[in-house]
């Protein structure tokens, strides 16, 4: 490595174990040159260092929050009913059954993981070239499921994940009004369709032949055709085919 | 009997959750400050950071899984509020550095226009340069968290640190500068 060299790798990372790297610093003058650029990480370090009034023991406190909260929730439905304050809340629901024709009932495991999916990985959500289809094919296979043209030439990410330990399949495909989510979940049974939302987003979990299915778009999506149109291009492959 | 032992695992998950703020929460934080370049905003990122990670405790044994995790749930959520809304967030510029103790005047003069310099750098320069720096991250580690090739990050830091040499440059204030000829 030579001196050129060696100052590069310096900038870049002067703590790097490059063997290559680590070799050149046997030469004093280069482990000089070093020792500089250490001493510039080190002041980039101190100038990284904000005051600032974050108290991280406050984060301890997350577990006891979250489990008032789903407490709360839990009796909402209740309550929701009973008082009128409530009654926004209650609309909303009511009108929900009646777009969709489906009692409500939560999964909140499944759904709560689908969302969590989501955000965790909400960097898929912006691809915008076409998933190859050479890809998708034999990752539907290992499903036992194929996927009709309308979605396929709309779709912009698919992928294994794990949901609720099942090995469950991720795909992104365009909507009216943005990106939307399938997950299919191979083996897991849903009661009943339900709603779930977080946010800026909403979306349907039911169930679609032995797996579950949740389809999550922006607000402004409509969900209903959509998941009419899935339970039409998703489907079990035929004997032949398999 | 079984009431104990439901008792028993909770206290157990909790004494792990404590366990995970204790080790990076403050380095979390500095991230997401970097990142979104507003306190408000950090706070509010890593306390959904770590939110996540309380309800996905499980996938999280491995601490040193841990904190490339709570480093892209924070990515996550800095891109997300990003998309939802264009923030007009430059706090960090009023922020006091906090300058060590022995530090002198024309050393604090250099942090100050260090930092200035790390905060008008562009995001995708700015995010492995915290994560090196502040996170020791190597390369790689960088790469498998920003899920990018080893070269672009190296690159990235690479541009990253000739910027802010080049403020210090401009300044003509540093020692330090003449380092990258």
């Amino acid at each position: 490595m030579n001196e050129i060299e060696f100052r590069k790798q310096c900038v870049i990372d002067p703590n790097s174990e490059d063997e290559r790297f680590v070799e050149a610093m046997q030469d004093s003058e280069l482990h000089k040159i070093r020792e500089e650029y250490l001493d510039f990480d080190a002041q980039l370090k101190d100038a990284m260092r904000l005051q600032s009034d974050f108290d991280p023991e406050s984060l301890k406190l997350i577990p006891q929050e979250m489990d008032e909260e789903h407490a709360k929730e839990e009796s909402s439905w209740f309550k929701s009913a009973l008082r009128p304050a409530y009654s926004i809340a209650a609309s909303f629901v009511a009108a929900m059954v009646v777009v969709f024709g489906l009692l409500l009932q939560p999964e909140p495991a499944l759904s709560e993981s689908m969302m969590d999916h989501l955000y965790d990985h909400m960097e898929v959500t912006h691809i915008r070239t076409k998933f190859p289809q050479q890809k998708l094919r034999p990752l539907l296979d290992e499903y036992g499921i194929r996927i009709s043209e309308v979605l396929t030439e709309r779709m912009r990410h698919a992928s294994k994940c794990e949901l609720e330990n099942l090995t469950s399949l991720h795909i992104v495909f365009d909507g009216e009004s943005g990106p939307v989510t399938l997950f299919f979940m191979p083996g897991a049974e849903v009661d009943r369709a339900s709603m779930m939302g977080r946010e800026q987003f909403h979306g349907i979990l039911f169930q679609h032949g032995d797996g579950a299915v949740g389809i999550i778009g922006v607000m402004d999506e409509q969900l209903l055709p959509l998941k009419d149109e899935v339970e039409a291009s998703l489907v079990p492959l035929t004997p032949k085919e398999a | 009997m079984e009431k104990n032992d439901e008792n028993r695992v909770m206290k157990k998950k909790k004494r792990q959750f404590e366990r995970l703020v204790d080790l990076y929460a403050q380095d979390i934080h500095r991230f997401a400050l970097w990142l979104t370049k507003d306190h408000h905003t950090a706070e509010d990122v890593v306390q959904e950071a770590y939110a996540r990670a309380w309800k996905n405790l499980d996938q999280l044994k491995d601490e040193s899984v841990a904190k490339s995790r709570l480093l892209t749930i924070v990515r996550n959520e800095n891109a997300r509020r990003f998309q939802r809304k264009q923030f007009d967030l430059v706090d960090i510029d009023n922020t006091q550095v906090t300058a060590s103790a022995d530090s002198e005047p024309e050393n604090r003069t250099e942090i100050s226009i260090m930092r200035k310099a790390i905060a008008a750098l562009p995001i995708d320069y700015r995010e492995p340069l915290v994560m090196q720096v502040i996170h020791g991250m190597s390369c790689r580690e960088i790469a498998e968290t920003m899920d990018l090739p080893e070269n672009t990050v190296m690159t990235r830091l690479f541009r990253a640190k000739q910027k802010v040499k080049g403020s210090l440059t401009e300044t003509q204030s540093s020692n330090v500068a003449r380092l990258y000829p």
